[in-house]
This record gives structure tokens, C-alpha cells and sequence, in this order.
């Protein structure tokens, strides 16, 4: 071993001071350098980790939120159409009533209109008639007045009182 | 107490009845004296009127009133008289005829007796030939 060293040019025991002097340099290294990088390097990992999780996770609810957003947009848009649906129904419905209460309406002033009319003709009707009445009684006074005199009254009002005497 | 007209008409008829026209004359006096007393003076036409159906009733008597065109003739006046005799079926003593002229009656006659009315006059058949005329 001796023989070793020797023609290898090491010394022993400064090889065993060396050998110390790298375990201490180990220790420290060791303690004060590699575990607190190594911490570090573990915390850092963790962060990114949890980052990566984190950004996994917020990409799942990304993609929840714009499913959920799809539906409810689907959801929305069948709602709206349902709406526009029933809303066209009632319209028409509406429509279909407010169209039957005024033709029922027109056909009410149709009616009454002809009703009116009828009216308005039989009254000129029986008021021509009146008219005529009127004319052949004037005329018929008119001749009389003019064809009767003191003579012709007392052979009137002597038939009249012959004609009254007879009756019962 | 208040009195009808008749009431009072009748009550003068029975004062007034025989009794000489001086005697009447101061019974009405005192019957215009009373009427004034008890505030109905106001009656006093009703009770005229009263007054002479009471003496048209008690002498028999009937006014009747002819309406014509014409005044009529004494013959026909008498024909009147008579036909108004016949017709309320009575035996007057006297019929007090009024004549009355309107030309508006054109030919013929009415005669009023109290509220009845006989029409005859060519003016009411030319009214009913107006009902008449069918067009």
C-alpha cells in the first residue's frame, strides 16, 4: 500500500486530510447549499405543480362554464323560439277573434242599416200616402166649398136629418 | 163648511121658485152677500151654469145648439127641433135652439146638446172619406 502511495506520489495523510476535507466540504455542502436548493427546487416544482393543476383546473372550468354557457344558450334559444311559438298561436288566436267580432260587427251595421232603410221607406211610403189623403180631401173641399151654397146646405142637412131620423 | 156649486145652485133654485121678481131680486143680493163671506165668489159661473140645467130640468126644457155653414130656414129649424126630440126620446115642453154660423164646416150640421155632439157637416164626411181612401 506504502508502495502504492509512493509511486502514485500520494502522502497518506494528506490524502486522509484531503478526504476529510471533502467530507467536510460534502457536509457543508450537504447542509447549507444542496438542501436548501433542493428545498427551493421542491417548492419550486410544487408551484409549478400546483400551477399546472391550477391552470388544468381552471381549464376544465373553462371548458364546464362554456359547456354550461352552450347549453344554456341552446336552453335560451328554445325558450325564445317556444315563446315566439306561443306568442304567434295567441296572436293568431287573437287575430282570429278580433277578425270574428268585427265581421260580426259589419254584418250587425249591415243589419241595422237595412233595417233603417225598411223603416225610412215604409214611413215616405205611408207618409206619400198621407200626402195623397191630405190632397184628394183639400181638393174635394175645395170643389165643395165652391159648389155649395144656401140652397145645396139646407138639402144636405135636410138628407142628413132623414138619414139620422131612420137610424135606430 | 164649504158647499159644491151644485149645492149652491140648487139652494138658490128652491129660494128663487115662485117668488116675485122684486122678492128674487133681493134673495140674489143676499146670495152674492154670502158667497163673498165665504170667499167663493170664484164659483159663481159654475153656479149660473148649474142654475140653468136646474131650470131646463124642472120646466122640461132641452138647449141645443145647431152649427152650419147657412143659416138655416124656419122649416128646417123645425125639422131640427123635431129630429132633436126623437132623437134623446124625451117630451119636451120646448127646445131652446142656438144657431151658430161656420163656414168651416162647408156643408151640413152639428148640433151640441150639453156634452153630446152629433156631427153631420160635410167637413166630418170628407175626414172620413180621408180615413177612407185606400192608396
Amino acid at each position: 500500500m506504502e508502495l502504492l502511495f509512493e509511486k502514485l506520489g500520494l502522502e497518506p495523510h494528506i490524502l486522509i486530510a484531503q478526504i476529510i476535507n471533502f467530507l467536510i466540504l460534502i457536509f457543508i455542502l450537504h447542509k447549507f447549499l444542496y438542501k436548501p436548493l433542493i428545498k427551493f427546487l421542491d417548492k419550486r416544482q410544487g408551484l409549478i405543480e400546483k400551477g399546472l393543476n391550477d391552470a388544468k383546473k381552471a381549464k376544465e372550468e373553462l371548458s364546464k362554464i362554456q359547456t354550461i354557457k352552450e347549453e344554456k344558450i341552446i336552453e335560451g334559444e328554445k325558450q325564445a323560439a317556444q315563446i315566439i311559438e306561443s306568442s304567434k298561436k295567441t296572436a293568431e288566436q287573437k287575430s282570429g277573434l278580433i277578425l270574428k267580432e268585427a265581421q260580426e260587427k259589419s254584418e250587425d251595421i249591415i243589419k241595422e242599416a237595412k233595417e233603417i232603410a225598411r223603416e225610412e221607406k215604409k214611413e215616405a211610403k205611408q207618409k206619400l200616402k198621407e200626402e195623397i189623403r191630405d190632397l184628394v180631401a183639400l181638393a174635394s173641399s175645395k170643389i165643395l166649398e165652391k159648389n155649395i151654397g144656401p140652397k145645396e146646405n139646407e138639402e144636405i142637412v135636410s138628407q142628413q136629418l132623414e138619414l139620422l131620423s131612420e137610424k135606430p | 163648511m164649504k158647499y159644491s156649486s151644485r149645492q149652491y145652485a140648487k139652494a138658490l133654485w128652491e129660494l128663487l121658485e115662485k117668488k116675485s121678481p122684486a122678492h128674487q131680486g133681493v134673495i140674489l143680493n143676499n146670495f152674492m152677500k154670502l158667497l163673498r163671506k165665504q170667499k167663493e165668489f170664484k164659483k159663481l159661473n159654475f153656479i149660473v151654469n148649474e142654475l140653468e140645467k136646474i131650470h131646463l130640468t124642472e120646466n122640461n126644457l132641452l138647449k141645443a145648439e145647431i152649427i152650419s155653414p147657412f143659416p138655416l130656414s124656419k122649416t128646417l129649424t123645425k125639422q131640427t127641433k123635431k129630429f132633436i126630440s126623437s132623437f134623446f126620446k124625451r117630451r119636451l115642453k120646448a127646445i131652446i135652439l142656438e144657431q151658430k154660423i161656420d163656414k168651416n164646416l162647408i156643408g151640413g150640421f152639428q148640433i151640441k146638446v150639453n156634452d153630446y155632439l152629433i156631427d153631420a157637416s160635410v167637413k166630418n164626411m170628407l175626414l172620413k172619406l180621408k180615413r177612407n181612401i185606400r192608396v
